[in-house]
């Protein structure tokens, strides 16, 4: 056994080139495998996260139950329920919530308003809501289905007494942790009168603290002014702009107060302020379970006083991992005097149940079947991942056996045993099995932790690697199955070897006797068509060996085509990608002042590669809109503005120009504006039900001139229609300059806005520009809400993504190209060094060097050409059947024939370059001998 | 059977193919070689010398016929035990030597018995070292050798584990006349020396003539010349 093991390892380190070929093919094989695994595994592993950011990590959502239990009960049994429940051995994880939140109903139009005012030990405050919630449990397991914030660091199983107050508290008011606060609230009920002038001055201060169209939006929208069109503005109350209690109201209701002291455990991080008015805020009390506050005493005490009560109650748990999970639940529901069947019609609904995540979990059965599809096919994708593996593995031995069958016989011949011929190859097998596998494996791990960190630290935090043991286990176990497989066949060839002579003639004598054709009829050829036919009759004579080396190379073609198309495919989806308008900071402006602050706040910082201001002047009313339609036949959205956009030269030249061939300079020479057509539609003006299907893009110029009546006093003329698919619905585009070499825009703002765009130059001083952006959003007062974007995650995310996506293909395409140059090196070089004395035989005859050079060349393109065609007509049929439906399920155009056309143009190129490049070892050895 | 013995051949015949193009390589021969015997087996190419050293290898089956060696019937042996009466009672010579390129003179030398796990007796190592002139060589490899030299190699190979039976075939066919006068020499020294038995096929007549017996193979039939 020693000396068998000492024999393989003399092989494996005196052949080196055999070795290191064999060695490449097999680390290769195993890091294709490889690669798969660790995707596999951290695909699951992204896809539970983003389960538990979307859903949480609890199992099942049990709110349906709790609010079934509070239907019958009183709080003090709930209380006790919520507690067995949370102890139940069957429990391992829960959290618990139950919220009651009090506010007074406004009425804008009439003027009246329910404040709250608060008495804090005798320092006074007013609020427009009182919210109490209660919390119990791990707060680990919640997230934004529950109220996932900054207070359930405070939270746990068996936290008691424990009560959080809003940082205003702290702040304004100076009370700390462990101080008792009694809070006093008495509900206000106040009218003002339209006409009176208190509500006067109150306008007026709202008018000087915001801009004109917020203020504009105190009125509300009427009925009317939605049906003509507008849109509707999110309804804002005066107290929200000014600090109201300052202006007596013309009629007070005061309610009954209610009063209640508390120990104050710690405060909120933040409060959510409103920018226009800090004092308009809420009393948010978080409490464990048992709050000593009872907000519904306030409302049976002001009857008077329309407020309004709501009350609900949630909780999630995950479910004893050791048992299983029907059966856990079961037990839960029955010790709080449920039964079986309350689990099937209570928690019946999907919804209330995280079945994705328990699927991810494998601990769903009707969840794994509806995952049937998707295993189905990566089961496949990994079956022919495995299957190129296992044959270039087993190409990789066979050529190594083969070289050796001589001496395979001889030691036959010494009297060593086939047991012994099988030890020695599987030594080498072990070998192969030791270094290969592990360095496969820790490549493809590597390689796709890389991969995964770059999309995770890129701002895509569900993505994450994650080595999953049992599908690492699984994809090594198939590399070392594969090697095994392949070192027994070649072994099992190798020991039924018994003469030299045999060997020398691959093979035992044949029993039916084999049938030559007959003489060609022209024995006379050329020296290039003798050639030729030497090499194919070489080639044929070895059936088997080209059978499996074409089939193996042909697998791996077939996966560089499948690869080459998707990239293909995917060009004008990165294109599109592309296309999207992407800026890190967005923010409507509302007045001239604050674009002259953000011109110098933005345009001249080097932080920001891009200040753009684009404006918008709004609107043209139905009639004119349909006016419009009809007169130039384009389609606009009866329910969208029609607007006037202001476009720089930028955009301009990134999405309209190929479009109207109109240089921009000649467009702002004009004077004019252009209509945009957006593309969606067909030949008849219809939106089109193929989103696909789009227009053909194109400029009209009107030939008879139309003003577009931007105002009373503006009027701008078009100058033509242009359609293109990045249109904007309803939109006129005329060039900035325009727009600001207009002397009375400052008039114009007054019922338009200005979206200020920023991108941030390096994304590593991302920041300290929103720390600029912030503060430019707080000196103007700028409303948070609604008007800002902050898109930077976004957009490096989705950066991230295609380089993840380019680095992923070019792996794997990479791995394929060597893998086919070494498997195809192996295969030549062997056919080479078998025929050596044949070769030297030819030589002596007369061959020149050239014509021998010529022969390996020919030899290794014929098995790159079979390798093709097997791999193009799998290629070809999986393509059609797979890549076409799945691609027709994405919203883009794909060339499908001129792509194909195309793969196999490249796949034709590299796999020449491939056989090119194969037989250089070959030549080398044969120039080494015949020097 | 007598004690003395050592090889007995019973009606052998090889076929390959079948039908009118099958070829009888061997037809019913039969003999007997003794221990100590030098035989000789000379013939046209293509007259199954080849295939008759074989089957006495054990190197290939028969289509029919019986081969006892030691009195014990090698023809009924399976695989493993094939393997040990190689290992342990033929010693192979061949014309192409037939080297394990990867192993060293002494690594060669050694492979029948590291094959079998015997330790080497260091002396008569030694001593073939020397009979056979690759002392010096011991540690080269067999593509830094001459044709002379891998031949001693596979020579001192196949005398290592002290074989009963030696086949050659045609050990001299590819080396000069003085190392083919050699190599003979160390051959019948072994022979005498060790009691071995040795056939020999060879198309040499000066050679075969040196033979205790010389058997000359025709269209597969053996006959027996002196």
């Amino acid at each position: 056994m020693k000396h068998l093991v000492s024999l393989s390892l003399k092989y494996l380190s005196r052949q080196k080139l055999r070795s290191l070929l064999t060695f490449l093919c097999i680390t290769l094989s195993v890091f294709l495998v490889g690669t798969c695994a660790a995707y596999y595994g951290s695909t699951l592993r992204t896809l539970r996260n983003q389960v538990i950011s979307e859903d949480g990590s609890w199992e099942v959502d049990i709110s349906s139950l709790l609010r079934e239990l509070e239907r019958d009960e009183t709080t003090e049994q709930i209380n006790e329920k919520v507690d067995i429940i949370s102890n139940h051995i069957n429990t391992e994880e829960s959290f618990f919530t139950r919220s009651n939140s009090i506010s007074g109903d406004f009425n804008t139009e009439f003027g009246t308003y329910i404040r709250f005012n608060i008495d804090l030990d005798g320092r006074k405050t007013n609020v427009s809501d009182l919210n109490v919630f209660e919390c119990t449990g791990d707060p680990d397991i919640t997230n934004t289905v529950y109220s996932s914030n900054d207070t359930l660091t405070y939270f746990s199983k068996d936290s008691k007494d424990v009560v959080i107050l809003p940082q205003w508290v702290h702040s304004e008011f100076g009370y700390n942790v462990g101080d008792t606060i009694t809070l006093t609230i008495t509900p206000n009920f106040d009218t003002y009168y339209r006409e009176s002038k208190i509500y006067s001055d109150a306008l007026a201060e709202a008018a000087k603290l915001t801009t004109d169209r917020v203020y504009h939006q105190i009125y509300g929208v009427n009925s009317d002014q939605e049906v003509e069109g507008y849109h509707k503005y999110t309804s804002h109350s005066l107290d929200q702009l000014v600090d109201i209690s300052k202006y007596e109201p013309d009629e007070r209701i005061s309610g009954e107060p209610i009063a209640v002291s508390l120990k104050i455990s710690g405060f909120r991080n933040i409060d959510q302020v409103n920018p226009n008015n800090p004092y308009y805020r809420s009393l948010d009390i978080y409490t464990s379970f048992g709050s000593p506050i009872n907000l519904s005493v306030l409302i049976e005490r002001n009857p008077d006083i329309p407020l309004s009560s709501h009350n609900s109650i949630g909780g999630a748990l995950i479910v004893n991992k050791n048992m299983d999970f029907d059966d856990g639940l079961i037990g839960i529901l029955e010790s709080v005097g449920l039964s079986e069947d309350d689990f099937y019609s209570l928690l019946a609904d999907e919804r209330t149940m995280n079945s994705t995540l328990l699927t991810l979990e494998f601990r769903s059965a009707m969840g794994i079947a509806s995952l049937i599809p998707f295993m189905v096919i990566g089961f496949v994708i990994a079956i022919i991942v495995w299957a190129i593996a296992r044959f270039v593995i087993d190409n990789a031995f066979e050529m190594s056996v083969q070289e050796r069958s001589v001496q395979f016989a001889t030691l036959r011949v010494m009297g060593a045993s086939k047991a012994q011929i099988i030890t020695l190859i599987f030594t080498e097998a072990f070998f192969y099995i030791i270094t290969s596998v592990p360095i496969g494996i820790a490549a493809s791990f590597l390689l796709c932790k890389k991969v995964m960190g770059m999309l995770h630290n890129s701002g895509l935090k569900t993505f994450e690697f994650h080595a999953n043991i049992a599908i690492a286990f699984i994809g090594t176990l198939l590399c070392i199955i594969g090697i095994l497989i392949s070192a027994y066949t070649s072994a099992i060839w190798a020991a039924r070897k018994l003469s030299p002579t045999e060997a020398m003639n691959f093979g035992k004598p044949r029993k039916k006797e084999r049938r030559f054709r007959k003489s060609e009829k022209k024995p006379y050829m050329s020296s290039k068509k003798f050639m030729t036919k030497y090499t194919m009759r070489n080639i044929t004579s070895k059936k088997s060996r080209f059978i499996i080396s074409s089939i193996a190379l042909g697998m791996g073609v077939l996966l560089f085509n499948i690869f080459i198309m998707l990239s293909l495919c995917a060009k004008p989806l990165l294109s599109e990608l592309d296309k999207v308008e992407s800026y890190d900071f967005r923010i409507d402006l509302y007045s001239m002042e604050h674009v002259e602050n953000a011109e110098k706040a933005f345009s001249d910082n080097e932080l920001f590669s891009r200040c753009e201001f684009e404006f918008t002047i709004a609107n043209m009313d139905k009639e004119e809109t349909d006016k419009l339609r009809e007169s130039l036949n384009v389609f606009s959205y009866p329910d969208f503005y029609t607007s006037l956009v202001s476009i720089n030269r930028r955009l301009y030249d990134k999405y309209y120009l190929s479009v109207s061939n109109i240089p921009y300079d000649d467009f702002v020479a004009s004077g004019k504006c252009m209509i945009l057509d957006p593309a969606q539609l067909n030949s008849k003006g219809e939106v089109a039900e193929d989103e696909a299907s789009f227009r053909e893009e194109k400029y009209v110029p009107l030939k008879e001139s139309y003003t577009y009546q931007a105002s009373d006093e503006y009027g701008f003329e078009i100058m033509g229609v242009l359609t293109t698919q990045y249109a904007h619905y309803n939109t006129f585009i005329i060039p900035e300059e325009i727009i600001m070499d207009n002397p009375d825009l400052v008039d114009l703002y007054s019922w338009s806005w200005c979206t200020l765009k920023l991108t941030i130059n390096d994304a590593n001083s991302y920041d300290k520009c929103r720390e600029i952006f912030n503060k430019f959003i707080k000196d103007n007062m700028l409303n948070t809400d609604e008007l800002i974007n902050d898109n930077f995650i976004e957009n490096t995310g989705r950066k991230s993504f295609i380089n993840a996506v380019k680095i992923i293909a070019l792996a794997v395409i990479l791995t394929i190209w060597l893998i086919g140059i070494f498997s195809m090196t192996n295969t030549v070089n062997t056919s080479v060094l078998n025929r050596q004395r044949e070769l030297s035989m030819m030589r002596a005859v007369g061959m020149t060097k050239k014509q021998l050079y010529g022969t390996v060349i020919l030899e290794s393109i014929l098995f790159s050409a079979s390798a093709c065609i097997i791999g193009t007509v799998l290629g070809t049929g999986v393509m059609v059947v797979f890549l076409k439906s799945l691609l027709a399920a994405l919203p883009i155009e794909v060339s499908f024939i001129t792509d194909a056309a195309l793969t196999i143009m490249i796949s034709v190129v590299i796999n020449l370059a491939i056989a090119v490049l194969a037989s250089l070892p070959g030549i080398s050895s044969l120039s080494k001998k015949f020097k | 059977m007598e004690n003395n013995t050592i090889i007995k051949a019973e009606h052998l015949i090889k076929k390959y193919g079948e039908g009118e193009s099958a070829l009888l390589a061997l037809n019913d021969v039969s003999f007997e070689i003794n221990k100590g015997e030098f035989a000789a087996v000379t013939g046209e190419s293509g007259s199954g010398k080849t295939t008759l050293l074989n089957a006495l290898g054990s190197l290939d089956r028969l289509t029919s016929g019986k081969i006892f060696i030691n009195g014990s019937d090698i023809t009924e042996k399976n695989d493993n035990e094939l393997s040990y009466y190689r290992r342990k009672t033929v010693g192979f010579i061949f014309q192409s030597y037939n080297l394990i390129p990867v192993l060293n003179v002494m690594e060669n030398i050694l492979l029948p018995l590291n094959l079998d796990s015997t330790p080497p007796d260091k002396a008569f190592l030694e001593e073939l070292l020397e009979v056979t002139g690759l002392s010096s060589k011991k540690n080269n490899y067999p593509h830094e050798l001459s044709g002379g030299q891998q031949q001693r190699v596979s020579f001192a190979r196949a005398l290592i584990h002290k074989p009963p039976i030696i086949l050659a075939d045609e050990p001299t066919g590819n080396l000069d006349s003085k190392n083919s006068r050699e190599i003979i020499s160390i051959l019948k020294n072994s022979i005498k020396k060790y009691n071995q038995t040795l056939v020999l096929i060879t198309h040499d007549g000066s050679i075969a003539s040196q033979a205790d017996r010389i058997f000359t193979m025709s269209d597969g039939i053996l006959t027996e010349r002196r």
